[in-house]
């Protein structure tokens, strides 16, 4: 742990990479500006727990101002080229996403527990809002976060919400379509048909989540400005499909693995029927948590060095993300491993090292140097422009 | 005087310029870099602070400035404005909103939550309730119970023993008769009004007031909404868990469920006391013993002991609100006393057959 604050007289020195992290980044390209994270887990803990008891304290309202500090904490320790980051968001802003997204999810789940169908009809009631509440959400973020000064930009329509996540309308139009299988009262025989037909949806699902999960990213970046300097991505929607390819290949495995694991407990200690469950209730849960984490951190990391990599800024600035699928996953399980032994204590250092060593693997490159982008005139608005005045703000991001 | 060194930008580009910020006079002057502006220091705005980012200063024109050094004594930082990193570095406070922190969720789990469920649950509608008991009903006729082959006569006699048992209470409640199928000797409640009672159950307790006593568990069941609570308090649970754990990943979330399934169990114990309680209360009414509930328990017991295997789950009286989910849930899995005794739903046998022996008294 070093401090900040009595390494660098200034701003000026670039913190020094606190690389203590648990994988070491892969070795930096040449004539690279690498991210830093300088969060501390001890002073994060401060602002988490404070967070967290004004918020049960004030029964919840207290979250969007928490959120955003929080934010600003990992936003102004993350630092690039000898600057940091700053959030701006105004809190009223998130509290009002907050309990729209709430009130919205009590709703759903509510009518879940009745029947898919009427579920699919609130959802489609939702669904026109979506590309909506994506954009809107996107520029929030941009509109709030600010580097050297220059405020982030999003600019896009209801129409470009519209075309990244059309696939996901296709769910509960099929839902809604076609016959399911109640859960309240299943049939006593599945037909081959019905069996397809309730399933199609979760198939139409995968088919389309790669394509989703391309083509939102693709928006967030293509629309987004750094001052007037307008971003764009060049990844391809088939790069996509190759890590969920890959991902569904490891699902399938660990679901493999764990029938096997089951089948040989309750196999070799069927005599014992004390220890089989026993074994079983412990082993098969930690069996899933690590394929889950792998999974997810396989998924996590794949995109972002996608997305990262495919990223330019006005032309001349380029990125490169080395996240390792198996460091992050290493990461995620011993995190895991902390938080319960730690009875949530250890929430706050589990979510510095992740962010630290998300930084540690992220860097830019920038021929002419990062001196000389402008503000928006046509958008003037610096990072001191307090309000920023929209009554339509909202930010989903929970 | 005070000078300070910081980082300059001019909100216009993304140009960084060092300069040197001298305070005095009630004014700051910049110089260096090509800089030169003077400022009253009234129009500075001092940003508040956090951790141990830098300080940020927002001059008039839209410029920033951003500096590691100590500024405290240079400038006037709002005091209101950074109450919040005030507690936040504070060793003291963090200790106290630890120990807070501990003692809201504690109480919360112990009496906001079962509080907060139960006024919900006694606005519930009936009919909502009675959806959800049919739904149930029919979904363990379909996969578990089989139709009764009790004969008539003694389905009429415990009709009738039933409904002594239910003018002593409030809630309007019918009874069914099933073959319990694996579940064996077993009785339920499901919300909205229904006990089911199963024939091996009727077998098992021989004596009418034994089955008299169960029934009355069960009455006891509906009579506080333990079903609809029961669901209520997990969804609470869930959102509470879902805000603290806000800030990792999805794998701490999924392993942020644990406490959820354990004090599931927890309250499930505490609904078998509360409907042990209104058995008791129900038995004297009617002027049988509560000591009847005990000698249930213990034939239940016995039963379990000796015949494990063909009966899996032989202390489950399922009070549950969806008895179709509620009986595949991990936590309830394996009922036995002793083993696993932390996940056991039921608080220990010995312990309410001690309880009803008091009650008797």
């Amino acid at each position: 742990m070093h401090d900040i604050a009595a390494a660098a007289p200034s701003t000026q020195a670039a913190p020094p990479n606190a690389s203590s992290a648990d994988a070491a980044p892969a070795p930096a390209p040449p004539s690279a500006e690498p991210f830093h994270f300088t969060g501390k887990a001890g002073e994060y803990f401060g602002i988490w727990i404070v967070n967290l008891f004004l918020t049960i304290v004030t029964l919840g309202i207290y979250s969007a101002w928490a959120k955003v500090r929080k934010k600003r904490y990992f936003y102004g320790n993350t630092w690039v080229a000898g600057a940091n980051f700053d959030f701006h968001g105004n809190p009223v802003a998130i509290l009002k996403g907050r309990l729209l997204a709430f009130a919205a999810f009590a709703a759903y789940t509510l009518a879940g527990h009745y029947s898919p169908k009427v579920a699919a009809l609130i959802a489609l009631a939702i669904m026109p809002a979506v590309p909506w509440l994506l954009v809107r959400s996107f520029a929030f973020n941009a509109l709030n976060s600010s580097y050297r000064n220059l405020r982030f930009h999003f600019r896009a329509g209801y129409a470009d919400g519209l075309r990244a996540i059309w696939p996901l309308f296709l769910v509960p139009a099929l839902v809604l379509v076609l016959p399911q299988i109640e859960p309240q009262a299943p049939p006593k025989e599945i037909s081959a048909g019905l069996f397809v037909a309730a399933l199609l949806p979760a198939i139409v699902l995968a088919v389309f989540y790669p394509y989703v999960v391309s083509r939102t990213n693709r928006l967030r970046i293509d629309h987004g400005r750094y001052g007037s300097a307008p971003f764009a991505n060049s990844a391809r929607t088939i790069q996509f499909y190759g890590i969920y390819a890959i991902a569904a290949i490891l699902i399938f495995g660990a679901g493999l693995a764990m029938s096997v694991l089951a089948g040989v407990i309750f196999g070799f200690f069927a005599k014992s029927m004390e220890t089989a469950p026993v074994l079983a209730l412990w082993l098969l849960p930690a069996v899933y948590l690590v394929a889950f984490a792998v999974v997810f951190a396989f998924t996590r990391s794949r995109v972002a060095n996608v997305v990262f990599n495919h990223t330019r800024l006005a032309g001349r600035v380029r990125f490169t993300s080395k996240l390792r699928a198996r460091a992050l996953a290493r990461i995620y399980i011993t995190n895991a491993l902390a938080i319960v032994a730690s009875v949530g204590l250890l929430i706050p250092w589990a979510a510095i090292r992740t962010a630290r060593y998300r930084a540690d693997c992220l860097w830019l490159e920038c021929s002419g140097g990062l001196e000389a982008f402008a503000a928006d005139v046509a958008s003037h608005v610096s990072a001191t422009g307090e309000e920023m005045g929209d009554m339509f703000d909202v930010d989903l991001s929970l | 005087m005070q000078r300070f060194e910081a980082d300059y930008f001019d909100g216009r580009s993304s140009g960084r310029r060092r300069v040197e910020v001298v305070v005095a006079a009630g004014r700051a002057v910049l110089r260096g870099d090509g800089v030169e502006a003077e400022y009253a220091l009234e129009e500075l705005r001092v940003l508040p602070r956090l951790g141990s980012t830098p300080h940020r200063i927002e001059l008039p024109d839209g410029a920033l400035l951003v500096t590691q050094q100590a500024i405290d004594h240079a400038l006037p930082v709002p005091r209101s404005s950074s109450l919040a990193h005030r507690l936040e570095t504070r060793v003291g406070f963090i200790v106290l909103a630890l120990a807070g922190l501990v003692v809201a969720v504690g109480l919360g789990y112990r009496y906001g939550v079962p509080w907060l469920a139960r006024e919900v649950a006694f606005r519930v509608p009936a009919e909502m309730e009675a959806d959800i008991a049919r739904e149930g009903m029919e979904t363990l006729d379909r996969h578990v119970f089989k139709p009764t082959s009790l004969p008539a006569p003694r389905q009429k006699e415990l009709r009738s023993l039933f409904t002594q048992l239910t003018t002593a209470g409030v809630v309007p409640a019918a009874i069914e008769f099933r073959d319990g199928g694996f579940l064996g000797a077993n009785a339920f409640a499901l919300p909205g009004g229904v006990v089911v009672i199963t024939d091996q159950l009727v077998a098992l307790l021989e004596e009418d007031g034994r089955i008299a006593a169960v029934l009355a568990h069960e009455i006891g069941h509906l009579e506080h909404r333990h079903g609809t609570r029961h669901i209520l308090q997990d969804s609470i649970g869930t959102l509470v868990i879902a805000a603290i754990v806000g800030d990792v990943s999805a794998v701490g979330s999924l392993v942020a469920t644990l406490p959820i399934v354990l004090t599931h169990t927890a309250n499930s114990r505490e609904f078998e006391r509360e409907a042990d309680t209104f058995a008791y209360g129900v038995m004297k009414k009617t002027g049988r013993s509560p000591r009847l509930l005990g000698e249930a328990l213990a034939a239940l017991e016995r039963q379990s002991e000796s015949g494990g295997q063909d009966c899996p789950v032989p202390l489950e009286k399922e009070e549950g609100g969806q008895a179709q989910a509620e009986e595949t849930k991990p936590a309830q899995r394996p009922s036995r006393a002793g083993q696993l005794g932390y996940l056991s739903t039921h608080p220990a046998t010995e312990e309410r057959i001690r309880a009803a022996d008091e009650a008797a008294r």
